[in-house]
């Protein structure tokens, strides 16, 4: 076999040096020689099978196509950790209230301006009484969510947040806050960077 | 006792005829007719099955699962993009010459459906009544080459450089394949004594070994026929013509709407034809494989069935393969498939002389 691997260096003509590189390893000049000829087509055509082996194994093969939204492989799949999905405003479990304090450091600093809060109160009673969000006009660059002194902000990773009207693209405090409870457990935007940067680091980059 | 159903459709034109006292000729024209409609319906229902199946065959090769949301199973997918070609606004360049590009898939098709008329579809049931001809064979290599013709049409016509390169890459193409081809299929003539092609059928009739695909000297031969009607019909270990990642689509850049579902359907029914006279040539063609046809159409089926085998292969082929270079291609072409087929030929000739 291996001998027959050397006869790949066949010429049929005088050899032509490189003209670019000068010197070059010039490969064992043989002749064509009719056996040889009839091995390389031999060659060629076991390659060819063996493709056609593999290409048929294949076809017979478990299918791995998932056919998503009419039926899923794996059910209530979440993308990893430090996915940036759907918004969440989170809600304290002592006081049943949500943890934000109203100081619109994340609507100043959001870069396309999707955020608007009305806030309310003085102090400590200071609260949103309306958040809105607009996920269209939203990039989802995560400033708001490091910005934020009480940890109240978030994105969860809900992916299936498609809507059929541009209206509905624009969140409300309600439904801020649903998104918050359910997927409190999920996902805390400290702990979430954390993960993300211990996976980052793991990675050696 | 043999189905001689193509008889009874011509006995019935001639009763109808001589019924309503419609002179002679008529009857031919009539059996023409039903052959037209016949093969215009085949060549719909077959362009539409082998582009459905080329797509299932390509997705499950690839583990996918090809087209599943039209229809069950994604059945009616071929179907609605048809309806959206015929839809679709045809658009023709506009220093393109008119005519030619017009000319380019008419002739395409037309020659691919001319191939259709000398196909032995049963016993004594060809298209026409007198096209059981005894030079069958030749008819069916001459026709095939007008399909060239329609290819320089579309390519010249289109007034692109991808079209022309596309279109003079098509004809070396199908000019270099044709003599494998054509001598692969002397092979079987020097084996059967005949050119027409419902005589070799009948030489096959007696079952499954009869077929001259098990003569130890055919056996060469059939494997340059299946090389060189792949490559006849421009798939893909030799889709030269259309390599897209070159010329864009090669001679149909230009065209769009229905006039490019013509050059689909060209294609896959020239895969088809192919098909069929490789059933014809070494599967014994309408001969059922058991041996004696006893039931009414059941010639028909065979020769479907065995056709699609062809068809098959060629997907698979062509889902395996990556495309050969032009000089790669014809250098396989001109040092490999050549000399074969008239080492073949003498074989073939040597054997039946001495044996």
């Amino acid at each position: 076999m291996r001998e027959m691997r050397e006869t790949r260096g066949f010429v049929l003509g005088p050899y032509n040096p490189s003209p670019t590189t000068g010197l070059v390893d010039v490969p064992p000049r043989r002749r064509l020689t009719v056996w040889n000829a009839l091995w390389l087509i031999a060659e060629g055509a076991w390659t060819i099978l063996v493709g056609h082996w593999v290409t048929l194994r294949n076809f017979w093969r478990k299918k791995v196509t998932d056919q998503y939204p009419h039926r899923q492989a794996r059910r209530n799949w979440l993308p990893g950790p430090g996915y940036r999905g759907d918004f969440a405003l989170i809600t304290d479990w002592k006081t049943w209230e949500l943890r934000c304090i109203a100081c619109l450091q994340c609507q100043n600093v959001c870069p396309s301006g999707c955020i608007h809060i009305t806030p309310e109160g003085r102090g400590r009673e200071r609260h949103p009484v309306e958040f809105y969000i607009d996920a269209g006009l939203c990039q989802y660059c995560w400033l708001c969510v490091e910005v934020c002194p009480a940890s109240a902000i978030t994105m969860t990773p809900d992916y299936e947040t498609a809507v059929d009207t541009p209206r509905k693209l624009i969140r409300d405090i309600d439904y801020l806050r649903t998104r918050g409870l359910e997927f409190d457990d999920v996902q805390r935007p400290l702990e979430a960077q954390q993960t993300a940067e211990a996976e980052h680091e793991d990675k050696g980059e | 006792m043999i189905a001689d159903w193509a008889e009874r459709i011509r006995a019935f034109s001639e009763g109808l005829c001589t019924r309503f006292g419609i002179p002679g000729l008529l009857v031919d024209v009539l059996a023409w007719i039903f052959g037209a409609i016949f093969v215009l319906l085949l060549i719909t229902v077959v362009a539409l099955a082998a582009i459905y199946l080329e797509r299932k065959v390509s997705g499950y090769i690839q583990s996918r699962l090809g087209p599943m949301r039209v229809g069950p199973i994604g059945l009616f997918q071929t179907p609605m993009d048809a309806l959206k070609l015929l839809e679709k606004e045809d658009i023709v360049p506009r220093d393109a010459d008119r005519f030619l590009h017009l000319l380019g898939p008419v002739l395409l098709v037309s020659a691919t459906v001319m191939m259709f008329a000398v196909i032995p579809w049963d016993v004594r049931a060809n298209v026409g009544r007198w096209l059981d001809w005894e030079i069958g064979l030749l008819y069916l290599v001459a026709v095939s080459g007008i399909g060239m013709l329609g290819i320089v049409c579309g390519g010249w016509g289109s007034n692109n450089k991808w079209s022309l390169l596309g279109a003079l890459r098509g004809v070396a193409q199908l000019i270099s394949y044709e003599i494998p081809l054509v001598l692969a299929a002397m092979c079987v003539v020097l084996q059967a004594e005949t050119l027409s092609l419902s005589q070799m059928v009948e030489q096959q009739q007696a079952g499954i070994w009869a077929w001259f695909l098990w003569r130890p000297w055919l056996m060469l031969p059939a494997i340059l026929l299946l090389i060189a009607g792949i490559a006849e019909v421009n798939r893909t270990p030799f889709d030269i013509p259309e390599a897209e990642s070159e010329l864009v689509a090669g001679f149909h850049t230009e065209y769009s709407g229905m006039k490019f579902g013509l050059f689909f359907l060209a294609e896959y029914t020239h895969l088809f034809v192919v098909g069929l006279l490789f059933a014809v040539l070494f599967l014994g063609g309408w001969a059922s494989p058991l041996g004696g046809s006893n039931l009414p159409f059941e010639g028909l089926v065979w020769l479907n069935l065995k056709a699609w085998i062809f068809v098959l292969i060629a997907m698979w082929v062509r889902w395996t393969l990556p495309r050969l270079r032009v000089d790669q291609l014809m250098a396989m072409c001109w040092k490999l498939l050549i000399p074969a087929s008239f080492a073949a030929l003498v074989i073939v000739g040597v054997v039946l002389m001495y044996a």
